[in-house]
């Protein structure tokens, strides 16, 4: 079949994390990242591609976002396909505040559209449902206006508060 | 292998207050790219976070701004703290001359307050001055005439205007020497509603445009483009359209009509296009048919259906 087919050319590559785990990838799949993409155009392929930017578990978090969005092998993605991968997407970055935020930093160091408009969306999602003292609590935000400016503020924007 | 990725140090950006604000202290870019996606009214909350997210608010590049679900028709104190609030936030803007990548107005004037006008308008202005690329207007309950700033924009790519079949108005012909400053290429009007034909006198001033989607176009019997830019062109209407004139569009290569306009009266299609290569038209049949089209044609899909009454064709 042309999917055996296809496996058996299927080239890898390595990926290194900033601590050292090494993690073996399809090359077609690491490719989703246009930065990786961009490296193995420049004929980095065989070597170890070093992440620095991120640490190995967040790297394994990423690379099983790789290999659920690499193309298809045998032609167009279906409708059903779509809505199979946006259900994990969903489910995927459904994790704690700080590694969603890992998440993120690695779409854009990585270059990763698709994960980048994902997580950033699901950081607003939280924006959207929680008070703001909620939302300085999640995100460790340090409230640091003056009292007299904060009940300023507040009186300014009451309509959001409603 | 001397491959490395740019970018290494994040984190610690000298601001550090023992363990660290994530949020803010993400790159700016990123920042901007999740507040795209609030709502005015949580971007007014997150705004009051903290000094760092009230900055990150205030210099987010893509501005979208809607007062369609804060809406209560008898809240005026409501309506006027929302305005006081933009009106400090474009403002601030102005004063640390932050660039405007995009502004989206999505505004319903029902109810509206006598002065909103002058100030939605403002804000265009300062949208205009802060050099836009992109304008995505929506509006509601009040006639739009188009402010010839926005026109004459140099730095405007795209132009997006919905009146939601309220009546678009283009600045009068003698401010036409504006739009020779303009550099806009996409424009679309959608559920507009035009009362004369003064949008085909300023059609052939935009230079550049390469793109002209007209959905839901109505009060216009007849409609003639114009274009030496334009590549591509949409026009859907079910309204009163009757008759089309397509001439001296040398560039034009996609065509688009979908037209199912139900009134009686004679309805006629011309089409003089030396370079268009695919045409699409859905919708009635007309009686008058006459194209003068190009050797270039290579995809044409034409699927008609006969209004109630039979009738008369010529082809030339």
């Amino acid at each position: 079949m042309s999917s055996t087919l296809c496996c058996s050319f299927a080239k890898n590559v390595t990926l290194r994390s900033s601590d050292g785990q090494t993690f073996e990838v399809e090359e077609a799949a690491a490719q989703v990242s246009q930065t990786i993409k961009r490296m193995i155009e420049d004929g980095c392929t065989g070597s170890v591609i070093p992440v620095p930017n991120l640490t190995g578990p967040v790297l394994a978090l990423v690379i099983e976002y790789f290999k659920k969005h690499s193309p298809p092998s045998d032609g167009c993605p279906t409708a059903l396909l779509e809505m199979e991968i946006k259900d994990w997407d969903a489910k995927f970055v459904a994790v704690d505040n700080d590694t969603l935020l890992d998440l993120t930093l690695a779409a854009h160091y990585l270059e990763i559209q698709g994960l980048l408009d994902l997580t950033c969306h699901r950081v607003a999602d939280i924006l959207n449902d929680n008070s703001v003292e909620k939302i300085r609590e999640i995100f460790h935000i340090k409230n640091d206006f003056t009292p007299e400016e904060e009940a300023e503020e507040r009186s300014k924007i009451q309509w959001a508060f409603e | 292998m001397e491959i490395t990725m740019q970018d290494p140090v994040q984190d610690e950006d000298g601001d550090g207050d023992g363990d660290g604000d994530r949020l803010s202290s993400l790159p700016d870019r990123i920042f901007h790219r999740i507040i795209s996606f609030l709502t005015l009214k949580d971007l007014a909350r997150l705004s009051f976070a903290s000094r760092r997210c009230q900055e990150l608010c205030n210099s987010t590049p893509t501005l979208s701004l809607s007062n369609i679900d804060l809406l209560e028709p008898d809240n005026i104190l409501c309506r006027l703290s929302i305005y006081a609030f933009l009106h400090t936030l474009m403002l601030d803007r102005c004063s640390h001359r932050v660039k405007m990548q995009s502004l989206s107005l999505l505004w319903s004037f029902q109810h509206s307050l006598p002065d909103e006008e002058n100030l939605v308008w403002s804000w265009l202005q300062h949208a205009v001055d802060s050099g836009v690329g992109e304008f995505n207007l929506d509006f509601t309950g009040k006639p739009f005439s188009l402010p010839v700033c926005v026109l004459g924009c140099g730095s405007l790519i795209s132009l997006v205007v919905n009146t939601n079949n309220g009546v678009l108005q283009f600045p009068s012909t003698l401010s036409l020497s504006y739009a020779s400053s303009s550099k806009l290429r996409l424009l679309t009007l959608e559920s507009v509603r035009m009362e004369d034909d003064i949008f085909q006198q300023w059609l052939p001033s935009f230079k550049f445009l390469k793109a002209l989607s007209l959905s839901k176009v109505s009060g216009m019997k007849s409609m003639r483009i114009t274009s030496s830019s334009i590549e591509k062109l949409r026009i859907a209407s079910d309204d009163d359209l009757c008759h089309i004139q397509i001439q001296e569009v040398e560039k034009l290569n996609e065509l688009y009509i979908f037209c199912r306009v139900n009134n009686c009266g004679t309805k006629s299609l011309e089409i003089s296009a030396p370079n268009l290569q695919r045409f699409f038209w859905e919708g009635f049949a007309v009686d008058y048919l006459c194209m003068r089209s190009s050797s270039h044609l290579w995809q044409a899909t034409i699927d008609l259906s006969l209004p109630a009454d039979q009738p008369r064709r010529q082809l030339r």
